[in-house]
């Protein structure tokens, strides 16, 4: 069973039978077997065909490439679980009709080590095998980074996700919340920072005379953010919410 | 410009034969980086060495000349000396892989790379492999690495794989190395440094022995030389499989931005008076 499988953005959204199929053309143009409309993807993009029992795949001439494996290629040889970048989309390539890796017979390769390395040992596991391990076991599930956002209170409407690696509060419209009212003249620019580590977010006063605040504490060097903390800052009232499984 | 007091030590462990870390204290610069070399008889060390020396010469050229060239790998969410620091470990990846090939004594070596890079008002980490980096700020110990190990990326493990292998064994298999193939993916962090934070980079044969909290409270009660001994010392009593290394780095004065300059303050008038009529909130 030869299947090759079109994802895009991690969901297959086509599904190729190659067993007897000798050519699959790719490209942009409607008469090919696959036609993959963006304008990342040439006329005549790339085409795969047998050879004997092989599968080539084989860049004709497009303008952006064919990635095979994150590597421009022209022409290459397919295995079981490579992966073929096109524009945007993906091929998975699946070949389950030879032999499976093993991996208890070299599945596990340690690099380079002669003999068996101590259970103290730190091995490498090679990258084509535990990606051949992946493809079989399905799509990849990604562990879902927290997303958190500051909700607004006071002075503002909505919410904003902390996705970016610094939120900047202060009075003038170069930062990210804008403190108003009458007395805004007193918070700095910026007046305070949320910054982001992998896994907490800090508050810090940077300056100016208003002070950010979380639950009614002044900050003065940077304040780790909980989930549900009420952040004041002038005429501005957030509330800092982590959606994700709180980090260990 | 960031202040820092910063203290590294390694040693061989009781177990091993050779020490096969590496690191590298820059403080000009501002570049620590620790380097747990694998594979073979001498490769390891080898490659850890490599990887020190590569990241330590490139990392002195400034960036400028290279930020046209890394379009590739170029990604907007970070900064140019982040992708300058990318760019260093790409580099290390290619010399020791060009090495292991050319050398059968050397075949099949790699190591990890956990560096942090202090610039700016930033702490920029980068890591391959295994080796952890930890901040600690407000006496919380908290993580800048992500572990490329079978352990971590447990949930990617397919089912015929489960309960092949007990979690220490996981532990130990790494997804990831610097100079085992031509290409290197690199997890970079990218965060504000403030005054007192300290981040501490080891490699496993620290972190193996040694739990978060007990490194935390052991380097906030000593200074960063005798917490390096002490933590060095505590791995080798409760076994020392493996080579140590630690290096603590301490900020001891982070810049803040500047503050409330009279000129800043009288130009901002036009934009409040503005602001008191115009649109509120921007988010």
């Amino acid at each position: 069973m030869i299947r090759m499988l079109v994802k895009y953005k991690d969901r297959t959204i086509k599904e190729f039978a190659l067993d007897r199929i000798d050519t699959l053309s790719i490209g942009r143009n409607p008469n090919h077997h696959l036609v993959i409309d963006n304008y990342a993807v040439s006329g005549n993009h790339a085409v795969i065909f047998r050879e004997g029992n092989r599968f080539i795949l084989k860049d004709t001439h497009s303008k952006n490439g064919t990635f095979l494996n994150g590597l421009t290629v022209q022409q290459a040889n397919l295995k079981n679980g490579d992966l073929i970048t096109i524009g945007k989309h993906t091929l998975v390539f699946l070949d389950h009709g030879r032999s499976r890796p093993r991996p208890e017979q070299g599945g596990l390769k340690t690099s380079g080590l002669p003999g068996d390395p101590g259970p103290d040992h730190t091995m490498f596991m090679d990258t084509e095998v535990y990606r051949r391990m992946l493809t079989e076991s399905g799509d990849i599930p990604e562990i879902p980074k927290a997303p958190a956002y500051v909700a607004f209170l006071a002075g503002g409407n909505g919410r904003l996700d902390l996705a970016k690696s610094m939120i900047t509060i202060g009075r003038s419209h170069r930062c990210d919340i804008v403190i108003g009212g009458f007395f805004s003249f007193l918070a700095g620019d910026p007046a305070a920072a949320i910054s982001k580590t992998p896994q907490h977010h800090y508050i810090s006063g940077v300056s100016g005379w208003i002070k950010p605040k979380v639950n009614g504490q002044t900050v003065h060097g940077p304040v780790r953010l909980k989930d549900m903390d009420i952040i004041k800052i002038g005429v501005v009232v957030l509330q800092y919410a982590s959606e994700g499984p709180a980090a260990p | 410009m960031i202040m820092v007091q910063a203290a590294g030590f390694s040693d061989i462990g009781k177990v091993r034969k050779a020490n096969e870390d590496c690191f590298l204290i820059n403080e000009p610069i501002g570049l620590y980086v620790v380097a747990d070399g694998m594979g073979g008889h001498r490769g390891g060390g080898i490659a850890s060495r490599i990887a020190i020396e590569t990241i330590d010469a490139y990392m002195a050229t400034p960036p400028e000349e290279f930020s046209a060239t890394s379009g590739a790998h170029a990604d907007d969410a970070q900064s140019v000396t982040a992708q300058h620091l990318r760019q260093s470990i790409f580099l290390a990846n290619q010399r020791i892989y060009a090495k292991s090939l050319k050398d059968k004594a050397c075949r099949g070596m790699g190591t990890t790379v956990s560096a942090l890079y202090l610039t700016g008002n930033s702490i920029i980490t980068a890591n391959v492999g295994d080796s952890p980096i930890y901040l600690l700020r407000n006496r919380e110990i908290e993580t800048l690495y992500t572990p490329h190990t079978l352990l971590h990326e447990r949930k990617k493990i397919p089912k015929s794989m489960e309960g092949r292998y007990s979690e220490s064994r996981l532990a130990h298999i790494l997804t990831r190395a610097v100079g085992i193939r031509p290409d290197v993916g690199v997890a970079l962090v990218e965060t504000p440094c403030f005054s007192d934070d300290i981040v501490v980079l080891c490699s496993d044969g620290l972190s193996g022995k040694i739990s978060r909290e007990e490194i935390r409270d052991l380097v906030y009660q000593n200074d960063s030389n005798s917490a390096c001994r002490k933590l060095t010392d505590l791995a080798n009593q409760r076994g020392g499989e493996d080579n140590i290394t630690v290096i603590v780095v301490r900020v001891t004065s982070a810049n803040e931005r500047p503050v409330n300059r009279l000129f800043g303050r009288i130009a901002g008038i036009p934009a409040w008076i503005a602001s008191l009529f115009g649109a509120k909130n921007r988010s």
